[in-house]
């Protein structure tokens, strides 16, 4: 038996997990993303304040919906 | 900035699609998304893109063939999940430029579609420069890649779009209308009517009131108003072929029209606006006209703005080759013919040849084998009797020093033969009666250069 599975003996626990980090990391990508175009258009002065605070209400919802899968995916520990 | 540059995206997750959307739009791409592989492929089928980004999991393999499909110049980006690393290089392997694996950092999408982009744009380029040197061998109905005609071309897209007089001087046959014509079709007045005037071919009292029109009772036989050719050459083009044919008495007031862009019909006393462009040739040459007072200097030099001489077809051998085998394409479509060319005795006598009659007479020539040849090719006696037979239009025996060695004839033999060919060793083979490896072969023994064609033609 190697080490890591004697860390974590629950192998469908352990694909959930990496599963989740999965889809923060890809959520995390599209934050990177909104976080690029506002840095870009603040550098340029060219930052429409409307729309700007519509990328920031998405990268909420972006958050909220990180937040969702991580609740749906978790369960009382053994 | 990026303006007229066009981006596709195909993913399912909103945050990457709508941040894109807004990066790339913030550089002025015109960018379009699409949620689905149905959506993806129905944008592409209405709208060629410069790039796409698509995932992979989302049908993208199909996604980039359809935008391959459309436009082979399309450069594709596949996004790809966790694990479809292998598919992702099958992508690659079908034409892909190059796949990302989510998630990624801004700064390589960024990168990545900066240098699709910078390939696509060259690859468009080179498909431009490629379709521009195949237009050089044939421009409008002119054919030649000769050096010659090269400057030919470029002179006419130059002049073509002012309103410059044009002067083109040439034997006859070696197509000066197809000059003219390219001018005018290539003009802003492309448009307009392009009036055609032969003035040998109209009787010297005519051609005035054929030019200038006339009215009703001006002279005997004018039973009513005519405009004339000038008035309908209006907005267009008017060609005087053969201009110094025209009577010299009527060239001042052909002279007080360029110069005044107003014009009387005969027995007119009013007179009228018009605006065309001018453009005149002659098989004479110019300095002769002038001399032998056929051509005022002051038309001459009115008319002479820009002067395009067109070379004897004998100056331009090189386009031979290229001359035989469009004219020979050609009729064979006219006239539904399937020969499978030249036996190599025609083709030595048609190289032979001094062509006083220019590409007319190439024509002629061509047309009438490939109607009265019998067999699968064209044969020697398929060509009238001066070019069939070995006669004086032969080059002469050639001349032997007794010190001359068989290699130094054989090298003379082929310089010879290439330089006749333009440098085109195909033609140069079959003019010699060997194959092409065989010639290949010469070349390096002698180690004779051979200035490529396709140098030649430039662009």
């Amino acid at each position: 038996m190697s080490t890591i599975e004697s860390k974590n003996p629950d192998p469908e626990a352990e694909a959930v997990l990496s599963q989740l980090l999965h889809d923060f990391k890809n959520q995390l990508g599209g934050l990177k993303l909104y976080v690029a175009f506002l840095r870009k258009s603040l550098a340029e002065n060219s930052l429409d304040v409307n729309e700007g605070i519509e990328v920031c209400d998405k990268m909420i919802q972006q958050l909220n919906l990180m937040a969702e899968r991580t609740k749906r995916s978790a369960r009382p520990l053994k | 900035m990026n303006s007229g540059i066009t981006i596709l995206i195909v993913d399912d997750e909103d945050s990457y699609t709508d941040a894109l959307r807004r990066l790339f739009g913030a550089d002025g791409y015109e960018v379009k998304l699409a949620n689905n592989l149905a959506e993806g492929l129905g944008k592409i089928a209405q709208q060629v893109f410069d790039l796409v980004i698509t995932d992979l999991s989302l049908g993208g393999l199909d996604i980039l063939r359809a935008a391959k499909a459309k436009k082979q110049e399309t450069e594709v980006i596949i996004i790809t999940g966790y694990g479809s690393i292998a598919q992702a290089v099958e992508a690659t392997k079908a034409g892909a430029f190059y796949f990302i694996e989510k998630p990624f950092e801004p700064e390589q999408i960024f990168l990545m579609t900066e240098k699709a982009l910078e390939r696509s744009r060259l690859i468009a380029e080179s498909v431009k420069l490629r379709e521009h040197f195949t237009k050089r061998q044939q421009y409008y109905d002119l054919i030649g890649s000769s050096k010659a005609m090269q400057t030919i071309y470029e002179t006419i897209e130059h002049i073509a779009k002012t309103d410059a007089n044009v002067l083109i001087v040439g034997d006859s046959g070696t197509g000066k209308e197809l000059i003219a014509n390219a001018i005018h079709f290539n003009s802003r007045r492309s448009e307009r009517d392009f009036v055609k005037v032969n003035c040998a071919a109209l009787p010297k009292d005519l051609i005035e009131s054929e030019l200038f029109g006339y009215v009703k009772g001006s002279f005997t036989g004018a039973g009513q108003d005519r405009i004339g050719l000038i008035a309908q050459a209006d907005k267009g083009s008017l060609l005087l072929d053969e201009l110094a044919e025209m009577p010299i008495d009527l060239q001042p007031k052909l002279l007080r029209v360029l110069e005044e862009r107003r014009f009387r019909r005969v027995g007119d006393s009013q007179s009228r606006e018009v605006d065309f462009r001018l453009i005149c040739s002659t098989n004479r040459l110019p300095h002769e006209a002038l001399q032998n007072g056929l051509l005022r200097e002051d038309l001459y030099y009115r008319i002479s703005t820009i002067t395009i001489n067109v070379p004897p077809l004998r100056e331009r051998s090189e386009d031979l080759q290229l001359l035989i085998e469009e004219l020979f394409r050609r009729f064979c479509d006219r006239y539904e013919r399937q020969l499978q060319g030249f036996s190599q005795t025609a083709y030595q006598r048609l190289f032979a040849y001094h062509w006083p009659g220019n590409v007319r007479e190439l024509q002629n020539i061509i047309e009438r084998a490939v109607l009265l040849s019998k067999g699968p090719r064209i044969e020697a006696q398929d060509l009238p009797l001066g070019i069939s037979h070995n006669g004086k239009d032969e080059d002469p025996l050639m001349f032997i020093p007794a010190n001359m060695t068989w290699n130094d004839i054989e090298r003379a033999v082929l310089t010879t033969t290439l330089e006749r060919t333009g440098g085109n060793k195909k033609a140069a083979a079959q003019l010699l009666g060997m194959q092409r490896s065989r010639l290949y072969n010469k070349l390096g023994k002698y180690k004779i250069e051979v200035e490529r064609q396709s140098l030649r033609r430039g662009l």
